[in-house]
């Protein structure tokens, strides 16, 4: 046994022990702290053994309540959307209905742009008497219903799903991309109409596909905060999520240990979705479904190319355009819901104000060199977990990889100030910018990491294994063949995790202080106290802020690739015997 | 290229003993016992998941044994009672992949140059060492090109070049030229050899192509299930192979089964098969009584309408006309071979003709 435990810490070598404290301290440990405090009388840690908490939650009408609101609020969102994007999926791969090229870039657009802005936009467009929609009923002589309103449980899954739709899509393609037409030939060939041979074929073999996209949209319907925050909250719903921060905010003393014993309800039950999402997905080898790799078959124009066509458009309109241009209306009116008169004073104020500048350059910082740290630990650990030959290391990494993946943001927020209130040398650092970023940090890891492990599997080992050859130590393998090669897949996950990171509202939450808000907390308290203009002007400034950031980013790249000199060899010895 | 390092015959430059390999419960190599003298060619001949691959992974330190002892120039690169193996970049060897493995975010240059890159020679030494590589196997116009532009023919001598750039004294050569059409792979194959000899490094190669082995080789190792079966020059490998697996790998592809009735001191070994009894040379340990088989080769058999000294009976089931030749079935002794003629001395013969098989006396007696 000990022998064993010198052996693994002798291979690890000063860098992997290093590396596995770190994950220890800032991955493992305040889930740890989490499931402590949760059996506390008082809060960080001090106090007796006890069951308050749990008795609080499990005697609380509302807990009921809120599991309830989840599940059918995950439910709901989850089979729309799946089936929404499953269609466009196939649209993309089989339509020539014009629109359908517009799919792949809009939907990556979505799904890049933050929840908030999308929760915010809504939140304008059915505002129940100035918003986009009652405008244009009162245009129309008639009174908005209320039905209609989106502060409701049908307008909240109704918002949700348009995001939603987006990331299931961009999952699904690849697999709906690799479905083997010469199948669906066969079933046509044998008595089947084509429509009927993709229900009875091709839907069949997506089965695994979508059994696990479903899973994962699940567990994110679970812990998702800022739709239900800004839509049914102030509806009195409340789900999981909201219920959390509720047990902190909304009582007259903060319930921390009803807070935490919730919390841990959560990460168990999303703990076992994930298992079961494992198992299911376990052994299932999704390529296995492509018969032979051959050029997809150009599409043929049909008699249904117009609907399709029509459904994107309403799609994008509902998903895309209106949020969009309701934001930008928004930023330029002087108060919300006052159309026909527009102006730049929200922007101007924006900039007038040192404070806003410094919450937008800060959260520029925190999102940039936050993204800058999440891909690089991301990929390190996806790195190790696919390569290292040590199992302690992949079995420690893999379970780190999924942690933080159990918690809602709102929980793992909780996580870290438990954490770092309870450590004496971290407290300082409670309320700072930096526990903020290092939050951030671990809350995007999960998604990260799994995105990192299909850009890795594209590497073929037998490169690395050529560099080992070549006497390259693992570390300059792993960067400058590994990492090299994965670079352009890496910035474009960077750039999404950076806008992630900005846009994410139930992190910072509980870690704001008045030194150390983000965009997404301030533009939430904007929007909670009616400056919903400003709001919207200040979300799209920092929007603007960030892409010139990355234009910048990309030419000064672009600048250095063309002015790095080639090797003087391969120079001298282009032209002449050519 | 001024490398002259004489080969040492008397130490071994690979060492290999009781070496074992598994992943979980498969055992993918089952106590390899190897010795290759310095500036010896080994061909590791095998069909593909005999283990061959996983052998040179495992002198290369890209994989790690399980069990065993690994000795690479005369340093311990892995044992059993060793905490940490001794890693791949650190054993100074040198690898062609079967796929090329070229870095294709590098131009030729920066792929040759890399392994002396790591090992930080002056940028003057590393260009003076590449063009003369790019002479020698002949890349001199394609060092300013990606990977991405080059032929699956200069990509391979690229990688050869990359192997060769730090001047390692083993070269290891994973199916180097299965990936090349035929013309080629004998151009390849014989650059190869020259390149070997003038160097005068061990050159480790594994191959599933006993031509190419035959070839190329000095030395033969014929891996069969994780286990070396027959371990020596390509000719005796040919000529006398081991036993029956063997055998039928380097192109016996008939087995005639037999009981040993008698041998002479002189190593005449006489069957009995179907009422007749043959003879065969052969240096192995037969006793009268013992069940064998003579290896046979269906290229090299002939056939007669009479019966003469060392021929057995046989009948024809079927000829097929295969191109110049004809491929006759046959049964002899209830046996059914393989005999391919050529449609003249094939010419009369007709399905049920009773005819008779001609057995060569250096045919290889086999357990």
């Amino acid at each position: 046994m000990l022998s064993s435990l010198t052996r693994t810490l002798k291979r690890l070598g000063p860098l992997g022990i290093g590396f596995c404290l770190l994950l220890l301290a800032f991955i493992y440990w305040p889930f740890f702290t989490l499931i402590a405090g949760a059996f506390k009388s008082t809060p960080f840690g001090e106090g007796s053994f006890t069951l308050s908490g749990f008795r609080t939650v499990f005697g609380s009408l509302a807990t009921y309540k809120a599991f309830g609101v989840s599940v059918a609020y995950s439910g709901l969102v989850l089979v729309i959307s799946i089936a929404l994007a499953l269609g466009f999926a196939f649209a993309t791969a089989r339509s020539a209905a014009r629109f359908a090229r517009l799919l792949i870039p809009a939907m990556v657009l979505i799904a890049a742009i933050p929840r908030l802005f999308f929760a915010v936009s809504w939140g304008m467009i059915g505002a129940p008497r100035s918003g986009l929609i009652a405008t244009m009923f009162r245009w129309a002589g008639l009174t908005m219903p209320d039905w209609l309103t989106v502060y409701s449980f049908g307008g909240l899954v109704f918002v949700t799903t348009f995001k939603v739709t987006a990331v299931a899509y961009l999952l699904l393609l690849g697999p709906v991309l690799q479905v083997d037409r010469s199948l669906e030939d066969a079933a046509v060939m044998s008595g089947s109409s084509r429509r009927s041979a993709i229900f009875q074929i091709s839907l069949p073999l997506l089965t695994p596909a979508l059994i696990a996209i479903g899973m994962l949209m699940f567990v994110e319907g679970i812990q998702v905060y800022d739709f239900p925050a800004l839509l049914a909250a102030p509806a009195g719903i409340e789900t999981l999520s909201t219920s959390v921060e509720a047990y902190l905010s909304k009582e007259t003393t903060p319930q921390w240990a009803s807070a935490t014993a919730l919390s841990l309800i959560v990460i168990l039950l999303i703990s076992v979705l994930l298992l079961v999402q494992s198992k299911m997905v376990s052994g299932r080898d999704f390529t296995s479904i492509v018969g032979k790799s051959r050029r997809a078959a150009a599409a043929d124009k049909g008699r249904w190319d117009w609907l399709v066509s029509l459904a994107i458009a309403v799609f994008l309109l509902f998903a895309l355009i209106m949020p969009l241009v309701q934001m930008v209306i928004g930023s330029l009116q002087p108060y919300f819901g006052m159309y026909g008169t527009y102006t730049l004073s929200n922007y101007a104020a924006i900039f007038a104000d040192e404070r806003q500048l410094r919450i937008l350059f800060s959260t520029l910082a925190i999102a940039t060199l936050g993204g800058v740290v999440v891909i690089g630990l991301a990929f390190t650990m996806a790195y190790f977990e696919k390569r290292s030959s040590i199992g302690f290391l992949k079995l420690f990494i893999r379970i780190a990889s999924w942690v933080p993946a159990t918690a809602p943001g709102i929980v793992l927020s909780l996580a870290f100030v438990w954490t770092f209130v309870t450590m004496p040398g971290l407290r300082q650092l409670y309320g700072s910018n930096i526990l903020m970023g290092i939050a951030l940090v671990v809350a995007h890891l999960p998604l990260a990491i799994r995105a990192c492990e299909g850009i890795i599997a594209q590497v073929s080992p037998e490169l690395e294994d050529a560099a080992r050859m070549s006497a390259a130590s693992p570390a300059t393998v792993m960067l400058s063949i590994t990492a090299r090669l994965c670079a352009p897949s890496l910035a474009a996950a960077w750039v999404l995790v950076s806008l992630a990171i900005a846009g994410a509202l139930d992190v910072p939450l509980l870690l704001q202080s008045t030194n150390s808000q983000t965009v997404a907390t301030y533009a939430y308290s904007l929007f909670n106290n009616g400056d919903v203009a400003l709001a919207a002007a200040f979300f799209l400034t920092y929007l603007m802020l960030f892409m010139a950031f990355v234009v910048v980013l990309y030419l000064m790249m672009r600048w250095y690739r063309a002015e790095r000199p080639g090797p003087r060899a391969a120079r001298a010895t282009a032209t002449p015997t050519q | 290229m001024t490398k002259t390092t004489e080969a040492k015959t008397t130490d071994p430059s690979i060492w290999i003993s009781a070496l074992r390999k598994s992943y979980g419960q498969t055992e993918i190599l089952k106590g390899v016992e190897l010795k290759v003298p310095a500036g010896t060619y080994l061909c590791l001949l095998g069909p593909s998941g005999c283990g061959k691959t996983t052998l040179l992974r495992c002198i290369a330190g890209l994989e790690h044994p399980s069990a065993g002892r690994l000795d690479v120039l005369g340093r311990t690169m892995y044992d059993e009672k060793l905490a940490v193996p001794v890693p791949a970049e650190k054993r100074g060897l040198g690898m062609v992949f079967q796929h090329y493995a070229l870095w294709p975010h590098m131009k030729v240059f920066d792929n040759i140059a890399f392994p002396m890159r790591q090992k930080k020679f002056a940028a003057a030494d590393i260009e003076t060492r590449v063009s003369d590589l790019a002479d020698l196997i002949g890349l001199r116009p394609l060092l300013d090109r990606y990977p991405g532009q080059l032929s699956g023919g200069q990509q391979q001598r690229v990688a050869l070049a990359r192997a060769l750039c730090s001047e390692p004294e083993i070269l290891l050569l994973d199916e180097p030229l299965s990936n090349l059409d035929s013309g080629l792979r004998n151009q390849l194959r014989r650059e190869l050899r020259n390149i070997h000899d003038r160097l005068g490094m061990t050159s480790v190669m594994v191959t599933h192509d006993q031509d190419e082995a035959m070839a190329l080789a000095d030395m033969v190792a014929v891996v069969h299930q994780g286990e070396i079966v027959q371990y020596g020059p390509p000719a005796e490998v040919l000529l006398n192979p081991a036993n029956r697996y063997v055998a039928g790998f380097v192109g016996y592809d008939n087995m005639l089964e037999g009981v040993v009735t008698d041998r002479t001191p002189g190593g005449l070994v006489t069957l009995y098969i179907e009422g007749t009894h043959v003879s065969v040379r052969s240096n192995g340990r037969f006793a009268v009584g013992d069940r064998c088989a003579i290896g046979l080769k269906s290229k090299e058999l002939a056939v007669t309408g009479e019966a003469e000294a060392n021929t057995v009976p046989a009948t024809v089931d079927r000829l097929t006309r295969l191109g110049p030749s004809v491929e006759i079935e046959i049964t002899v002794s209830g046996q059914p071979m393989l005999v391919s003629q050529s449609v003249d001395e094939a010419a009369g013969l007709t399905a049920k003709d009773r005819i008779f098989l001609k057995l060569p006396e250096t045919a290889p007696l086999l357990h």
